[in-house]
C-alpha cells in the first residue's frame, strides 16, 4: 500500500492506497481473438503499397513544423507555460466532504481500494494523479462502514430542466470515445 | 439528440437521451520547442516483421534478423489499413475470411468458453421500450456500483415533460434509484452504441420546484473486492 495525504479542514489526513480493482479481476474478461483454421492471427497494418507491418514496427516521435525529431521544450496552455503537477504521493491535495448525490454524474475510470484510517464515513471530493501531470484528475473518496474506495474519473455537469430547456447545453457534450471490450458479467 | 423509448406506469414515450458536458473542460495543452509547435509523427522504428519468439539463439548470434535498419525512420504519412496475418509463418501475408471468436476467461485467468464474437446493436430506442424494473435505496445504489458513463433524460414537448417530471418526482420522493432494462422482457442490459458494450443502467431522479433531473447511470462493475 502507498500513503496518500490530503488536507481536510487545515489538518492532514493520511490514507493508504491499495490495488486498483478492475472488472476483469471481479468477473473475468472476454478477449476477442481472430482465427483462421484454428490458428490465432495477429493484427497489423497494410500500407497503400502492399507492405504489411506489425504494430510493434511503428513508433510515434515528436517533430517540429519542418518534420525534424525534437525534444519537447515547453508545454503551453492558452499560450502560457504550464508546469507539471507532482504526483498525489508527493503533494497533499485538498479534500472536502460532499453529499452522496455528488456520485450522480461522476464517470469513474479507475477504482482503488483504500484504507481510510480515521476518516469518518461519507463521501469526499478531491483530486488525484498517480503520476505527475498537467491537470490532476477529479476524484471521490467513499468511506463506508467496512471499506473505503478512491474513485478517479470526471464530473459531468448534469442539470435541472424545466419548461424552458436549452438543448444546446447538451449538444455541447463530447462523446467519451471507446468502450471496453464486451463482457457478459453476472453482477446482478 | 438521441431518443430513448421509455415505459413507465403503463405509458410509453420517446424522450431525449442526451450526453452531458464535462463540469471542468479538459485542458488543451500544446507543446513547443524553439523551432515552433511540436506535433506527433508516426515512423517505422527499424524492427523487422519477423516474430521475435520464432528466432533461435543462433539466428541472433549470426545476424540481425530482428532488425530492418533500412526502414528505420521512414515516415508513415499514408493511410493505414488494418490487416490480419499469421505471425507463425516466415513471410506473413494479409489473410481474409477469418473468424472472430470471443474467448471468455475466469477471474483466475483460466479459459471458460469460446464462442463466436457477439456484435450488439443499440437497444435504447427499439420496438420494445426500456422498462423500469427493480428499485434500490438511493444510498445503496450510489455506493454499491461503479458508474462509468451518464446520460440525461430530457423532454421533447409538454407531454413528455409531464411524463418525465412524474417519474423524477416518484424517485425523489421515495429516495430510490430504478434499474432500467431493455428487450421484450425489460431484463437485458442497455447497449448505447452500435457494436457497443452491454451496460447495467440505473435511473436517478430529483425534482426542484417545477424542474427535474433524470440521470441514466451506466455501470459494468460492483463496488467490491475480488474474491481472494
Amino acid at each position: 500500500m502507498k500513503e496518500v495525504k490530503f488536507s481536510l479542514d487545515n489538518s492532514t489526513v493520511s490514507l493508504m492506497l491499495g490495488d486498483k480493482v478492475t472488472k476483469d479481476a471481479l468477473y473475468g474478461e472476454v478477449r476477442r481473438v481472430v482465427e483462421k483454421d484454428g490458428r490465432a492471427l495477429e493484427r497489423g497494418v497494410l500500407l497503400p503499397d502492399g507492405t504489411l507491418l506489425r504494430r510493434s514496427q511503428m513508433s510515434s516521435v515528436a517533430v517540429d513544423s519542418e518534420g525534424s525529431p525534437v525534444e519537447v521544450l515547453q508545454s503551453l496552455l492558452d499560450d502560457q507555460p504550464v508546469e507539471m503537477q507532482p504526483s498525489s504521493f508527493e503533494k497533499e491535495a485538498p479534500i472536502k466532504s460532499v453529499p452522496l448525490t455528488r456520485l450522480v454524474g461522476f464517470n469513474t475510470t479507475d477504482v482503488y481500494a483504500l484504507d481510510a484510517g480515521g476518516l469518518a464515513q461519507g463521501l469526499y471530493e478531491t483530486t488525484f494523479n498517480y503520476r505527475k501531470s498537467h491537470q490532476p484528475r477529479e476524484a471521490l473518496v467513499l468511506v463506508k462502514a467496512t471499506e473505503a474506495w478512491l474513485l478517479v474519473g470526471q464530473f459531468k455537469r448534469t442539470t435541472f430542466v424545466g419548461k424552458t430547456l436549452a438543448y444546446e447545453f447538451f449538444d455541447s457534450a463530447d462523446d467519451d470515445g471507446d468502450e471496453a471490450d464486451p463482457l457478459d458479467f453476472s453482477m446482478m | 439528440m438521441n431518443l430513448l423509448h421509455l415505459d413507465h406506469a403503463g405509458k410509453t414515450a420517446r424522450v431525449g437521451f442526451a450526453l452531458v458536458p464535462d463540469e471542468r473542460p479538459k485542458l488543451k495543452i500544446t507543446q513547443k520547442t524553439a523551432a515552433g509547435t511540436v506535433s506527433r509523427q508516426r515512423v517505422l522504428n527499424g524492427l523487422a516483421l519477423v516474430d521475435p519468439f520464432s528466432l533461435k539463439p543462433d539466428d541472433v548470434l549470426n545476424g540481425d534478423p530482428e532488425l530492418a535498419a533500412a526502414l528505420a525512420g521512414r515516415r508513415l504519412d499514408v493511410e493505414l489499413t488494418t490487416a490480419w496475418f499469421d505471425p507463425s509463418v516466415r513471410e506473413p501475408k494479409p489473410i481474409g475470411e477469418f473468424k472472430e471468436v470471443d474467448v471468455v476467461f475466469a477471474p483466475d485467468g483460466s479459459e471458460k468458453e469460446r464462442r463466436p464474437h457477439i456484435v450488439r446493436a443499440s437497444n435504447f430506442n427499439a420496438l420494445h421500450p426500456v422498462k423500469i424494473g427493480r428499485r434500490f435505496p438511493l444510498a445503496d445504489a450510489l455506493t454499491g456500483f461503479v458508474f462509468r458513463a451518464c446520460y440525461q433524460l430530457v423532454h421533447e414537448d409538454g407531454l413528455t415533460m409531464e411524463f418525465l417530471f412524474a417519474l423524477a418526482k416518484e424517485l425523489h420522493d421515495k429516495q430510490e434509484v430504478a434499474f432500467l432494462g431493455a428487450g421484450p422482457k425489460g431484463n437485458q442490459p442497455l447497449v448505447v452504441r452500435e457494436k457497443g458494450s452491454p451496460w447495467r443502467a440505473f435511473l436517478f431522479g430529483e425534482v426542484r420546484g417545477e424542474e427535474y433531473r433524470l440521470v441514466v447511470m451506466l455501470s459494468d462493475q460492483e463496488l467490491k473486492q475480488p474474491a481472494p
